[in-house]
């Protein structure tokens, strides 16, 4: 049968696309801005940023902390693989702030008013899922008054250092999870010689832990356990390291 | 319910289509404001542009056509940014270009390999091709975004896809002779 001629082919990715074609397209498909500059994009729009992927979105969140007051950067664990989550207020913070953010966007581009929304809720939202762990950066920062990715004219050196940090500590993550304790053990060493007052201590402990345990070295992994518990006993990740070793749950009635 | 209340419970559920539409579509608006040859951080201001438009135009865009009216707007804030698509020539320097782009990562090399590909393709048909085989617009949505009949959309995607078929085996041939997967 013959094609009309304004009617279009089927696509290629769905059609007869070889191999290579289809890896070329796939992989325009997978181009996305960073996570930060998505997160940055978002907080100006007063949105929340959903789907950007699990360490991505950590990232992403992580590195717009320091700017967002009341979001604290989370890490849940799903069998082993550590999530980041969002417990900010990223969209809450901003909640209302569309039209004051449009007011301060110091884009080359000419502001506008944009859609009125409700002042903030007072309560941020969470989205913890059970056994959330919390990861308390050391550091805590006003937020700039505008994320306005041209408003950055001059970033924070702790910027840098954070998603530094973030990578570390995600491939450590990533390490464990692939099978490689070694690696990780490596990794996490490299970042505390780097970060010895880092942000992230509490979970490149935690994950040396687990790493020392998925060693066999039992011993190293329960002194460190011990004196990480004894620290932070209060944190989520004290009952996941607890558990790790053995250790009664941090809070468990004896 | 007092009009006060009744504007802020739109308000909200406004916020939370363009939350939705943010999140669907944040991320093909960057490319496609990439594609036009805006560096990260001026792609990255013209994404909120773009979206501080749709937020003052949610009214009016009929969900089925979001994409559409994204990438249509982002196309024109790229045009009023003054930038042309970044276009590499590469005829010459194909195997040289190829040899670079496969030292980064692998799925970044990919990426890279595919805008070398896209560069060979003519500039009039580039975007037909991009719309429709990667941005996933309809005929008509194309139409109307280029402002072109219908019959263009497709003699353009037609030619397109011949030039990025013929650069996609080419490289893959350069690739192979590099001993590249």
């Amino acid at each position: 049968m013959s094609r009309r001629p304004t009617e279009l082919p089927e696509r290629l990715l769905a059609g007869d696309a070889t191999d290579f074609e289809r890896r070329l397209i796939d992989a325009a498909l997978e181009k996305r801005p960073s996570a930060a500059a998505s997160a940055r994009i978002a907080r100006a729009l007063g949105v929340t940023v959903t789907g950007i992927g699990t360490a991505a979105a950590a990232k992403a969140l992580a590195a717009t902390r320091v700017t967002a007051e009341g979001s604290i950067p989370v890490v849940a664990s799903t069998s082993g693989v550590w999530t980041w989550v969002s417990v900010g207020v990223l969209g809450l913070g901003v909640a209302g702030a569309v039209v004051s953010a449009r007011g301060r966007h110091t884009s080359r581009l000419e502001p506008r008013a944009v859609l009125a929304v409700p002042p903030a809720a007072s309560t941020p939202e969470t989205e913890l899922g059970p056994r959330t762990w919390r990861a308390v950066p050391a550091t805590t920062e006003r937020p700039p008054a505008s994320v306005s990715s041209s408003r950055r004219p001059t970033r924070r050196p702790t910027d840098g250092d954070l998603r530094d940090q973030i990578a570390l500590i995600d491939s450590a993550r990533d390490a464990l999870t692939v099978g490689s304790p070694h690696r990780s053990l490596e990794i996490l060493h490299r970042y505390q010689e780097h970060y010895p007052s880092g942000s992230f201590r509490p979970e490149a402990t935690a994950t040396m832990i687990e790493a020392l345990v998925k060693l066999g070295r039992a011993t190293d992994a329960r002194a460190l356990a011990i004196r990480f518990v004894a620290e932070h006993p209060d944190s989520l990740l004290a009952a996941r390291v607890a558990e790790l070793v053995g250790l009664p749950t941090p809070g468990s009635v004896p | 319910m007092t009009a006060s209340t009744n504007r802020a419970a739109r308000s909200q559920v406004d916020r939370s289509r363009l939350e939705q539409i943010f999140n669907a579509h944040h991320a093909a608006v960057w490319r496609a404001l990439r594609r036009r040859g805006l560096t990260p951080e001026a792609a990255e201001d013209a994404t909120q542009e773009t979206f501080l438009l749709a937020a003052e135009r949610l009214e009016d865009i009929r969900p089925e056509s979001e994409r559409a009216f994204l990438l249509g707007t982002a196309l024109r804030v790229a045009h009023t940014l003054g930038r042309k698509t970044v276009r590499w020539s590469l005829d010459e320097d194909m195997d040289q270009r190829s040899s670079e782009v496969r030292d980064t990562s692998e799925r970044h090399a990919d990426g890279e390999l595919c805008d070398l590909v896209l560069s060979q393709i003519d500039p009039d048909l580039v975007e037909t091709f991009v719309l429709y085989e990667i941005d996933g617009l309809t005929s008509p949505e194309i139409a109307g975004l280029l402002a072109i009949p219908l019959g263009s959309v497709a003699s353009r995607l037609r030619r397109a896809r011949e030039q990025f078929r013929s650069a996609a085996a080419r490289l893959e041939r350069n690739l192979k002779k590099e001993g590249e997967p």
